[in-house]
């Protein structure tokens, strides 16, 4: 087992380094995209510190409460989008040009080089930024011991929900020419979890709820601890999910008509 | 004179090809046309719908800052139908994956120009959001959403609509250019969205800012693009003639910026890949 890990930690080193070396490359364009991150997350924390000018509360929560919510999304978000996001734009190209062909003869499990082969480390300034943040506003929000414990467990939890669903909404690759409608799919999902859950209205909290859990159940936990049995169910929730992207998956690699060979 | 004749007739032929291999490469995909430019601008109403909705609610709030419920739920929805009339493809990634590429050498050669060879890919979107900008209205309008304006104020939110798209073709023009010096232009472009779409009032109206904000804006050309065509179009007593000179002088600094950056670049240009 320790093998196994060995072996594809070591893998993952080299990604890290392939994807350093090339960014490194485009100095200017490292700078950009760090500063279209940080763009991206001042937005919203505006747009919300603009509204709690004129009102008490969005939804449940009172202004600290709401920015703890907005840091942990980012968090999450930021994660995803270092470790995971630039790799399911690759994956449309690959399914479009052939060139998964190449993951599917690796000797590693193909789900694992295509989620994991590029790293955009220019975001990992962001990332650190966002986790500052939920630790400035957990302060300020007085969170028990044991919720700022929990905290990486969260993050993992989400992000794996995300990952998830973004990997059944990618599989739709398979079946479609161009890949930027489906690519255009995922960001839309990520902008609909970016706000909690209680502000939609039912049905669509009902049919979106899968959605709305990435981020509103690990941070209605950390708000008020009662709700546990709900982050125990998403945690059930996420390992059924994952059975079921791996089954998925391997069906749907037989639509895979590879135009290169 | 027949000469003359044949020249505007073999122009007018060029556009009429570029317009129509653009509109029939659009409606190819049509399911990624559709996730491209409908699906986005329907999801970004829906979160702001269900986001005003809880903050009245639960706040108990009768209005915030002079609009109730109904007002900012009427202000969103003529975002929705103005976005659907404006919203411009992200062609300035191709603009920039063209010259980074090396393919606009070709267009130095053709005897149809790369401006105007864009310019005739933006009408034939444009076209299409028109279709859909419409569509959209009527819809609306049938179900009771909003009320028809009248004829003068449609007029007014026209205008608009092609100065915001003006605006719009010269900026990603300006930022796809950018390409002549940098490897990427989409981290740019992608922050220009973000900015404008706070700043143009389209998450929350521009009255909601602190005041001293409100009023530098006025002199950018971001409440331009969405908050004051909005509020002219829900019958707000706006001084349009202002509205359309700021915006105005914005697109002639735009284009001006836009001929010297393809001036400059084009002479920094190596046509990689020939």
């Amino acid at each position: 087992m320790k093998k196994i890990i060995f072996k594809y930690m070591s893998l993952y080193r080299e990604f890290f380094k392939t994807s350093l070396s090339e960014e490194l490359s485009f100095r200017s364009n490292f700078a950009l995209q760090s500063l279209m991150n940080i763009t991206f997350i001042g937005v919203y924390f505006f747009t919300s510190a603009f509204i709690f000018d004129h009102v008490e509360h969005i939804g449940l929560w009172n202004k600290p409460e709401f920015f703890l919510f907005l840091s942990f999304v980012f968090a999450v978000d930021q994660t995803h989008y270092m470790i995971f996001s630039p790799n399911f734009w690759e994956f449309s190209g690959d399914v479009l040009l052939g060139t998964l062909d190449f993951h599917l003869l690796k000797p590693f499990p193909t789900l694992f080089t295509v989620l994991f082969r590029r790293v955009a480390v220019y975001g990992l300034s962001t990332v650190l930024l966002t986790y500052s943040m939920v630790i400035y506003f957990g302060i300020q929000v007085g969170l028990e011991p044991l919720v700022w414990l929990s905290l990486p467990f969260c993050l993992f939890l989400s992000l794996f929900l995300l990952l998830g669903i973004e990997v059944l909404v990618s599989l739709l690759n398979f079946f479609t020419v161009e890949g930027m409608g489906v690519n255009q799919l995922r960001l839309q999902i990520q902008h609909l979890c970016r706000w909690p859950d209680f502000i939609y209205k039912n049905p669509a909290r009902i049919w979106l709820f899968p959605l709305l859990a990435i981020t509103s159940i690990p941070v209605r936990w950390i708000l008020d601890m009662s709700y546990w049995s709900w982050l125990v169910a998403m945690f059930f929730g996420v390992l059924l999910l994952w059975g079921f992207v791996i089954l998925l998956w391997s069906k749907a690699l037989n639509f895979y008509e590879s135009p290169s060979s | 004179m027949l000469s003359v004749f044949m020249t505007i007739r073999l122009e007018y032929l060029k556009w009429l090809q570029s317009f129509k291999t653009s509109v029939s490469k659009n409606l190819n995909y049509k399911v990624n046309f559709l996730l491209m430019m409908v699906i986005p601008v329907l999801v970004f109403f829906a979160i702001k719908y269900n986001l005003w909705t809880s903050i009245y609610v639960t706040n108990s709030a009768e209005s915030i800052k002079g609009y109730t419920l109904s007002q900012m739920i009427e202000y969103q929805f003529w975002i929705l139908i103005f976005e659907f009339f404006v919203r411009s493809h992200f062609f300035s990634r191709n603009i920039a994956e063209d010259i980074r590429l090396g393919k606009i050498s070709v267009f130095l050669l053709y005897p149809f120009g790369f401006l105007n060879y864009q310019l005739s890919l933006f009408l034939s979107d444009k076209l299409i959001q028109f279709f859909i900008g419409v569509f959209s209205l009527f819809v609306a309008v049938v179900f009771g959403w909003i009320q028809i304006p009248s004829l003068y104020i449609l007029f007014k939110a026209g205008v608009f609509i092609f100065m915001v798209s003006a605006f719009w073709f010269f900026t990603q023009l300006l930022v796809g250019f950018m390409a002549f010096w940098l490897e990427e232009t989409w981290s740019i472009n992608i922050s220009i969205r973000f900015i404008s779409a706070f700043l143009s009032g389209s998450i929350i109206p521009l009255d909601l800012y602190p005041e001293m904000m409100s009023k530098i804006l006025l002199w950018t050309p971001f409440p331009y693009l969405i908050y004051i065509p909005v509020r002219i179009l829900m019958g707000e007593p706006i001084d349009v003639g202002f509205s359309l000179f700021i915006l105005f002088i914005w697109i002639l600094i735009l284009f001006f910026c836009v001929q010297v950056v393809w001036k400059k670049g084009l002479k920094l240009y190596t046509g990689a890949g020939i």
